[in-house]
């Protein structure tokens, strides 16, 4: 467990969205909810000036989309993210951002609370973000075309290597 | 039997339809010629065999004119149909030059020119009243799979506006907006089930009419508009104008939802801040118009041909023709109008 409290910054232009993931968080005693952004340039600019560990992030969202905010932040600040949203169809674009969880919605406390575990276990075992994000850029970069696929599992949705798959 | 018959008519090519009709038609009218000038067939053979010969003749003949009325008909049939019905025009003019064309061919055997001219003057007529039949015949060929096409296209469009009202983002953003408020407001939390609940009764609806009173229209997108108002809170207003005079001007059905969404999505859901949404109705003539205007960020409108709004204008196409427009223009102050123009129809007059 860190010593400081886990830096989490909201992101989503619906507040019901951020309402929710927040009321859940105020739970855990572990972390703290250091701001709330409603669309992609404020969400760069708060990343940037709060310095958060931990990112929920919308996908669709006003002027930059979840995307966008990613490509813009500097690397060097990039935090984990967890993309929330109800298109099931950014999935694979999502973890070829290094997304650590693809929350759909509607996803009820469990799956958030499920999400929020994976970016703890996740922050302890890496320290720096940035170091895992290149090690999965390699990885992505050398391995072009369809031989990864989006699947649903548990009510998850997971990335799949093509070579992991046994049988269809 | 008889719509398994008609199917497999349906299914044989366009050519061999239409040359199966010639058949059929010089046939029936060969056997009546001789049947009726009481021609022995079995006595007469040389006459009958010549008859048959000219009767083949013709067939081959008429195949080309026939095959050509119904292209160009069809080619026409939009300026010359008027609601499903051939306007006379349209039969008068082929009659007339499919008659003068095929009175021409007899012309060349004429010894001298006034007996061409003669022969031009006596057959014309004749060949003018078989020419009608044929001209008719086609147009009626081409208005038959008009109206099959233009049934099909309508259902298409109208399940396409279904599903545009209910975008699968839709119901899952709403759905997790009711579970969130379900948490910390009971109340509302129902109410927004109950407003679902109108959308998804009305979407599951099965419909007998294509048109609807622009009250029921308008009545139908505020559970729409409410979730929406709902989810976006304080970042979104919706005014409808629609005057009591308008109540009753028959519009397509669900014709504005994918107007309402397309101006939520780039009106509101693209910018930040807060924005408005203002539905109007007003009458210019024999024509309504309705307006969507948003003020959000500025659309260009060749790039920004969605897919609601592609349906929206084939469905005006299909039901009104070249009366009903849909266009979509910036604002001077920003944001987008989408207008759409149709044909002003009162629920008592409509068809």
């Amino acid at each position: 467990m860190p010593p400081e409290p886990l830096r989490v910054l909201l992101v989503d232009d619906e507040p019901l969205v951020r309402r929710g993931v927040r009321d859940v968080l105020a739970t855990q005693a572990d972390l703290q909810v250091v701001g709330e952004a409603s669309d992609g340039l404020s969400a760069v600019a708060a990343i940037e000036e709060l310095r958060p560990e931990l990112v929920f992030l919308d996908v669709q969202m006003p002027g930059l989309d979840g995307f966008g905010v990613l490509a813009n932040v500097d690397p060097a600040l990039r935090p984990a993210v967890v993309f929330v949203t109800a298109y099931e169809q950014y999935a694979l674009k999502a973890f070829e951002a290094h997304a650590l969880d693809y929350l759909l919605k509607p996803f009820d406390d469990a799956r958030l609370l499920a999400a929020l575990q994976r970016a703890r276990t996740w922050l302890a075992r890496g320290g720096s973000p940035a170091a895992p994000v290149d090690a999965l850029l390699q990885q992505v970069g050398g391995e072009r075309g369809r031989d990864r696929f989006v699947v649903k599992h548990a009510g998850r949705l997971r990335l799949v290597h093509a070579r992991e798959i046994r049988w269809v | 039997m008889i719509p398994e018959m008609q199917r497999r008519w349906r299914n044989l090519p366009r050519l061999v339809r239409i040359a199966g009709t010639m058949l059929l038609l010089w046939g029936m009218l060969f056997l009546s010629t001789h049947i009726s000038s009481g021609a022995n067939l079995h006595s007469d053979g040389r006459r009958v065999s010549i008859a048959s010969w000219t009767f083949i003749a013709h067939a081959l003949l008429t195949f080309g004119p026939f095959w050509l009325c119904s292209t160009v008909a069809l080619w026409m049939a939009p300026r010359w149909t008027t609601g499903g019905t051939v306007h006379w025009r349209a039969v008068v003019g082929w009659t007339c030059l499919f008659g003068c064309v095929w009175s021409l061919e007899g012309m060349w055997s004429q010894s001298s020119l006034i007996a061409a001219l003669r022969f031009f003057v006596t057959t014309t007529p004749l060949w003018m009243v078989q020419a009608g039949g044929f001209v008719a015949a086609g147009l009626v060929w081409q208005l038959w799979g008009q109206a099959a096409e233009r049934e099909r296209e309508l259902q298409e469009a109208q399940l396409r506006a279904l599903r545009s009202q209910l975008q699968p983002h839709f119901l899952f953003n709403t759905l997790h907006a009711i579970g969130v408020t379900a948490t910390h407001d009971g109340a509302t939390a129902s109410r927004m089930t109950t407003l679902l609940g109108d959308l998804l009764r009305h979407s599951l609806r099965e419909r007998t009419s294509p048109l609807v009173p622009l009250a029921d229209e308008v009545e139908l997108l505020r559970p729409y508009l409410q979730l929406q108002q709902l989810r976006f809170a304080d970042r979104m207003r919706v005014q409808i104008d629609v005057p009591p005079s308008l109540q009753e001007a028959m519009v397509p059905d669900l014709l504005l939802q994918p107007l309402v969404e397309n101006a939520l999505q780039h009106g509101i859901e693209q910018r930040p801040g807060a924005g408005e949404v203002h539905i109007r109705a007003t009458r210019c003539g024999a024509m309504l118009l309705l307006q969507v205007r948003d003020d959000g960020v500025p659309v260009d409108a060749t790039v920004h041909a969605g897919t609601g709004l592609q349906a929206t204008r084939q469905r005006l196409q299909t039901l009104f023709g070249d009366r009903a427009s849909l266009t979509l223009a910036p604002n001077d102050q920003g944001g987008t109008t989408a207008t759409i123009r149709l044909p002003f129809t009162e629920a008592r007059h409509a068809a």
